[in-house]
């Protein structure tokens, strides 16, 4: 009942103020959460008919009225350096079809795998980074000692069907194909 | 209970040409100690013209603040 509290003060209502409740999700199959609603509301609650479903009916409505996702918040890969390279920016849209590639340096192969740790902005239009909790190690040949031979990490981002961000990365030395999938994106919807 | 390692990022990238091939370019962010051993030289006239003021820095701390066979990482306080 703490999130409803926290929904109401954040839209500056009160109870009595709410016309009507309409529960919707698996959580409307508890009982005691519809008791302590109507203990809330009074007798404005309703349940949904097939409340598991309605989320995906609003999802199927959505799609179906030309919306689109966009990303909400950069992802960034932290550098040596400790700055951060955006490799999907605010504002993008999430198009399955778009990828961006982008040739990385590994100045340290000591650790026989360069690492990209993958960050998100902590709010939006902030210069803040959060670590997400995703790193792709990229296996790479720890004997290399002329600059020269630096290894290349090639990698490749692309956007899936459900708004998640692949990423497939491939030493220069050792060839093999590491990839990782950042799940959590925040995202928007605009219309086409 | 808290995380008691810590893993550095050792991959960069040239932001103005991100699909560029210039090995070179990354060399100024090779750790200090690293860099000496690609150099072969520890001659400190040599190296006080190759190293940046950052690597200098980590390769003085590397020869004489770590103990012997500890990792050449350097500066792994420095947070991710």
């Amino acid at each position: 009942m703490d999130c409803v509290d926290r929904c109401l003060k954040k839209a500056r209502l009160t109870a009595g103020l709410v016309d009507h409740v309409l529960m919707v999700g698996g959580t409307s199959c508890i009982p005691l959460v519809g008791r302590m609603l109507e203990k809330m509301f009074g007798a404005k609650v309703i349940v949904a008919k097939e409340p598991d479903a309605a989320i995906a009916r609003g999802a199927a409505i959505v799609a179906a009225e030309s919306w689109e996702p966009f990303n909400v918040k950069s992802v960034a890969v932290k550098l040596a350096d400790d700055s951060f390279f955006t490799v999907l920016p605010a504002d993008r849209v999430l198009k399955p079809s778009a990828s961006s590639s982008f040739t990385f340096y590994c100045v340290d192969p000591r650790p026989a795998s360069a690492n990209l740790f993958f960050f998100e902005q902590s709010a939006i239009g902030d210069q803040q980074y959060r670590a997400l909790d995703m790193y792709l190690p990229v296996p790479i040949d720890p004997e290399i000692r002329i600059i020269a031979n630096l290894d290349r990490i090639v990698a490749k981002f692309s956007v899936t069907e459900d708004a998640t961000l692949r990423c497939e990365a491939q030493s220069g030395s050792i060839g093999t194909t590491k990839e990782c999938e950042i799940f959590d994106l925040s995202f928007g919807l605009q219309l086409t | 209970m808290t995380s008691n390692i810590l893993v550095k990022s050792n991959i960069w990238i040239d932001k103005q040409r991100p699909e560029s091939e210039l090995p070179y370019a990354a060399a100024q962010h090779i750790p200090g100690d690293l860099m000496v051993e690609f150099l072969g030289t520890r001659d400190k006239r040599v190296l006080q013209t190759r190293l940046t003021g950052r690597q200098m820095e980590e390769y003085l701390a590397y020869r004489y603040f770590l103990y012997r066979g500890q990792s050449g990482l350097a500066f792994l306080d420095r947070e991710i």
